[in-house]
């Protein structure tokens, strides 16, 4: 152990040291609590040996500071005092101390407390250790708990959790988002063909097939059994969630998953998608955001599968209005036309 | 106390030497710094007297007592306890007399001489 001697007397610093060092422990001595405080505050301490008085910062007061102290490993506290005054002795306990010491300190006395020392820093070390791995389980857990299992994409509740966050921060500061959900075609038929072992393997390379277009700041998660949910915090505007979409459409189809149960071609898996967006103004929530991508997608497998379709906003199509809020000037052509000339709505 | 006693407690040198397995050296650095800090001390203690100021007197009292019980000198330990709780009565009352000190001085010089003495006879002075 390192153990550091702070004592304002040269003999009593010595005869510490030497006693210390005689039980095979390694020594740092301080003639004041201040200069003990320092070499206290730059760690690698296991055990302080301090007196009670000394000028400036004494004995009770090193403990107080060590004990409020929090962080870094639990230093063993022995107060050396005089035997003339026992209730110090209670006053330093209650300051911090685990031990004392009456002076002129007898060498078995010294040995008794590393002997406790020892015990006591290693248990506190013990308890140290097991704390981090707690935490460290902990966090694995709650990763666990928010990740699906099979594809390793965020889960259902992590995309609950993800999409209110990017929801209100999107109200907040006047940001937009998309949502886009897709949807294996013909899975069931892939099952019913393949077995629900290749199935999952099927569902692993689609989602590996998302993961691997869906760019920094968006995420992908398992929405449903072959559903696939991806969120565009920031998406920008114009037809920027339709084109992503549609990236992954033709990432999953170039990925060329055998489907020889597909009743059309091309005998691979595919999937369709629904996209929606929210902008500022929106009265829409969250939820009702994933409606409307839910929606679309329900309009892309009716249109023939193996494509996206994105939600109407406000009565215009979403791609057309996303067009005019992108290029303001144009926006406002088409208003002073559209009330020009009333035949053209 | 008698002076007719040993004036060091041979125990306490006995655990001195046995710091560095009876080289002495761990003693001799000891007695060595005892003696810079005693004297000095006992000059502190003669001058604090004087100019009747019992709170530096209970301080250098008390490091002496600390530094001599080390050494195993237990009477003149015992001599410096005496006169740090005088001071601090002292203090306590507000007087500004050390009205016994005197006794507990003269005992105090004549022990501080014996140990001294002793210690010469124990580590030769370099």
């Amino acid at each position: 152990m390192k153990v550091l001697i702070a004592d304002d007397d040269p003999t009593s610093r010595l005869l510490l040291k030497a006693m210390v060092s005689k039980l095979g422990h390694e020594c740092v001595v301080a003639e004041d609590g201040s200069s003990a405080w320092e070499v206290l505050a730059s760690g690698g301490i296991d055990v302080l040996l301090t007196d009670w008085m000394m000028p400036g910062v004494d004995g009770p007061e090193l403990c107080r500071r060590l004990r409020n102290e929090v962080g870094g490993g639990y230093i063993y506290i022995v107060l050396t005092t005089g035997l003339d005054h026992p209730e110090d002795v209670l006053e330093g306990m209650s300051a911090g101390a685990d031990d004392y010491l009456t002076k002129p300190v007898d060498r078995f006395a010294v040995q008794t407390r590393l002997v406790a020392a020892e015990r006591v820093t290693e248990l506190h070390r013990q308890l140290a250790l097991t704390q981090e791995q707690l935490e460290r389980a902990n966090l694995e857990l709650l990763e666990r708990s928010l990740t699906d299992q099979l594809t390793g994409l965020g889960n259902r509740r992590r995309m609950d959790e993800d999409l209110d966050r990017v929801h209100a921060r999107a109200h907040r500061l006047g940001r937009t988002y998309g949502i886009a959900i897709f949807d294996i075609d013909y899975f069931k038929r892939y099952n019913d063909h393949y077995g629900h072992v290749a199935g999952d393997d099927a569902l692993r390379d689609v989602a590996s097939c998302i993961e691997l277009i869906v760019r920094a700041g968006e995420c992908a998660y398992r929405y449903g059994g072959e559903e696939f949910l991806v969120l565009m915090p920031d998406c920008g505007l114009g037809d920027v969630v339709s084109t992503a979409a549609d990236r992954i459409r033709q990432s999953v189809l170039h990925a060329a998953i055998p489907h020889e149960a597909r009743p059309s071609t091309p005998c691979v898996v595919t999937v369709s998608g629904g996209v929606s967006c929210w902008m500022p103004g929106s009265q829409l929530s969250a939820r009702e955001v994933v409606e409307e991508a839910d929606q679309a997608l329900y309009e892309a497998k009716t249109a023939g599968r193996n494509r996206i379709s994105a939600a109407p906003l406000g009565g215009a199509d979403l791609l057309e209005a996303m067009d005019a809020l992108d290029e303001p000037d144009d926006e406002r052509a088409l208003e002073v036309s559209r009330s020009g000339s009333p035949a053209h709505t | 106390m008698s002076t007719t006693t040993d004036p060091l407690d041979r125990s306490q040198i006995e655990l001195l030497l046995s710091l560095d397995d009876g080289a002495g050296d761990a003693l001799a650095e000891i007695v060595e710094e005892y003696r810079q800090m005693s004297w000095q001390g006992r000059d502190d203690l003669r001058r604090e007297r004087r100019e009747g100021d019992p709170t530096a007197l209970a301080h250098t009292a008390h490091a002496l007592k600390g530094a001599s019980a080390n050494l195993g000198a237990k009477d003149l330990a015992q001599v410096c306890a005496e006169l740090e709780m005088h001071a601090r009565q002292v203090e306590l009352v507000g007087s500004d007399e050390f009205a016994d000190a005197g006794a507990l001085m003269e005992r105090f010089e004549v022990e501080f001489t014996r140990v001294q003495v002793a210690l010469m006879l124990l580590v030769p002075e370099r």
